[in-house]
């Protein structure tokens, strides 16, 4: 898959699936990775930005299995960020969308 | 690869940051690797899937990149003023460049008007300015004199800085509305539709101090206008009270059968006006929305109701008889009382002569009062030759006759002086008046008038000679205009 669709998505999914629920690393990689294909690495730095910017908050919890395991929460700015995103995304693909259909029907 | 080699390559990429955060991310990353491990994969394997170490460790530093530009530290306030006035001059290059000929017409003209607008707020302040004067004019000393320059100069500052960042502000929400990139002003633009909506955003603006000079000054100054705004809505609030005991008034005498449409109209629409006023005023300082189509309404139609019932009360005004007496059937009851008169005697207070030649030795106090509504003995003190010319009430109360005859009169469109207090007259020779007056022009010199000094020159004005020194003096003091001393009967 082409990796410049991945990487300009990215962002957008992870927004979307932390905001549904908290995760922790490793699970919100796996729930990317059912959307779309991508490197494991590439899922970190974009968290850690996040993080930065103030739109994840992050806090430890015990697991059953042992390890301690550092969650991602998203905040109200990351909530804004979020839906600010999701809107810029829809008319995005709306448009491409669209002149694709007008397109293909000459 | 072992997790170690891996920890240890990418800490090296990584080497720029701080030591925490590398921390942090290795631990994040062996985190997930123990986790890969736990589902069946080898160490191999989940190291793999991270891809080119290289790769990693330039998007993770490039998110560390974008942030360190993002949280200056507090002490560079000033490189945060410099970063804004820079993006400032940037965005209005674009703004001006971008636009017609005729739009940037449209745009200076409408910046001048704000201008004008920001210049007329300076008017509460000067107003403040001259309440600071006079308060701090009592004390007359320096010291005072230094607090005031104090206040002039604190006012100017707030007003500078306000009117600065108000346009500022204006100026930004107007014309400035493009994409905003992934730059400074972006977590500041975030804010500011937040503030709105959750008590949360204070978390937030606590932890992103990005801007906080300029939102500081901002938020200062609001709050400042909504002080003032404020003592605005207590003086409102006094007005509304007024007038709702003057519309409960109304009330009863429309009950009583005293009609004057016009004149009740119109002051229950003061009182609507009031009322509207002081909604509008609460909504601003308590952050509220104003309803600005039922505002407009509302207002419009209360002053057209309102020029309406004034032309309506003008006319019943006019068909009133004012008459600067009691009524004639109050009753009135006269008495006297005779003290001889001694050389040296003065009236302390001011008191209605009349001459009567036949008391050449004695002097006539004459009281006239109403005896339906109460009773009075009078009391003659003198003490070192100053007569004061006193009463005490016996037998106070007040008749619900008073409040009828006003009813009946009004009924008739007749207005009386209803001041039933009681009248003192003085009767004595003309040789004795000239005698009391002289005395108590001599008293003058006595230190009780040093303090009343201007209650007196009050009193002087009202009863002396206008071409006497004593006139003048007390003409100059109450500063008093130049034709007065014409006019003043």
């Amino acid at each position: 898959m082409n990796t410049q669709f991945k990487k300009g998505v990215l962002e957008l999914l992870v927004l979307v699936i932390v905001e549904k629920q908290d995760r922790y690393g490793y699970e919100l990689v796996e729930a990317v990775s059912n959307i779309v294909d991508v490197n494991e690495g590439t899922i970190y730095p974009i968290l850690k930005r996040l993080t930065n910017e103030g739109y994840f908050e992050t806090y430890l919890e015990e697991s059953k299995e042992g390890p301690v395991r550092k969650y991602y929460h998203i905040t109200v700015g990351g909530k804004e960020h979020e839906k600010k995103l999701l809107k810029e995304w829809l008319t995005f693909s709306n448009s491409v969308n669209d002149f694709i259909k007008r397109s293909e029907e000459k | 690869m072992t997790k170690e080699e891996f920890a240890k390559k990418l800490r090296e990429r990584l080497d720029l940051l701080e030591e925490k955060e590398i921390d942090d991310i290795i631990e994040e990353y062996l985190g997930y690797i123990e986790e890969k491990i736990g589902n069946g994969a080898t160490e191999e394997e989940a190291i793999k899937d991270f891809g080119d170490i290289d790769e990693l460790a330039r998007e993770l530093l490039k998110a560390y990149k974008i942030n360190v530009k993002h949280q200056p530290k507090e002490k560079n306030i000033l490189s945060t003023i410099a970063d804004t006035f820079i993006l400032w001059m940037d965005r209005f290059v674009k703004v001006f460049s971008n636009k017609s000929s005729s739009e940037v017409l449209k745009l200076i003209i409408e910046m001048g008007i704000i201008l004008l607008i920001i210049s007329l707020c300076k008017i509460p302040f000067y107003i403040l300015e001259e309440i600071g004067y006079d308060m701090f004019n009592i004390f007359q000393s320096q010291f005072a004199r230094g607090l005031f320059k104090i206040w002039k100069f604190l006012l100017e500052l707030i007003y500078l800085v306000s009117a600065v960042v108000l346009f500022a502000k204006i100026f930004e929400k107007r014309y400035l509305n493009h994409e905003v990139e992934k730059t400074l002003p972006l977590p500041k633009k975030r804010k500011e539709t937040i503030e709105k909506e959750t008590k949360i955003e204070k978390v937030i603006t606590e932890k992103t101090p990005k801007n906080g000079l300029i939102d500081l000054l901002s938020s200062l100054c609001i709050w400042f206008i909504k002080f003032i705004a404020f003592w605005i809505l207590f003086g409102i609030g006094c007005y509304i009270l007024g007038l709702a005991i003057c519309v409960g008034i109304c009330v009863y005498f429309l009950i009583r059968g005293v009609v004057f449409y016009g004149i009740y109209l119109a002051i229950f629409m003061l009182l609507v006006l009031g009322i509207l006023a002081f909604i509008v005023l609460f909504n601003f300082i308590a952050n509220k929305k104003n309803n600005l189509n039922f505002l407009l309404i509302a207002f419009l139609s209360s002053f057209i109701i309102l020029g309406i019932s004034f032309s309506a009360a003008s006319l019943e005004i006019t068909e009133f008889e004012w008459i600067n007496e009691t009524p004639d059937s109050y009753q009135k009851e006269t008495i006297t009382e005779l003290i001889p008169m001694k050389d040296d005697y003065y009236i302390d207070h001011f008191v209605n002569f009349v001459v009567d030649e036949s008391l050449e030795k004695e002097i006539k106090f004459e009281y006239i009062y109403f005896p339906e509504h109460y009773k009075i003995k009078p009391n003659i003190k003198i003490s070192n030759n100053s007569i004061y010319v006193n009463y005490s009430f016996m037998n106070h109360s007040w008749n619900v006759r008073i409040l009828e005859d006003i009813i009946d009169n009004l009924k008739n469109h007749k207005l009386y002086n209803y001041d039933l207090s009681p009248r003192i007259t003085v009767y004595t020779s003309s040789a004795n008046i000239e005698r009391l007056k002289e005395n108590r022009r001599l008293s003058y010199d006595q230190k009780k008038y040093q303090n009343n000094r201007y209650r007196f020159c009050q009193e002087i004005i009202y009863e002396e000679e206008k071409d006497s020194e004593l006139y003048h003096y007390c003409h100059k003091f109450l500063e008093l205009p130049e034709e007065a001393l014409e006019d003043l009967d």
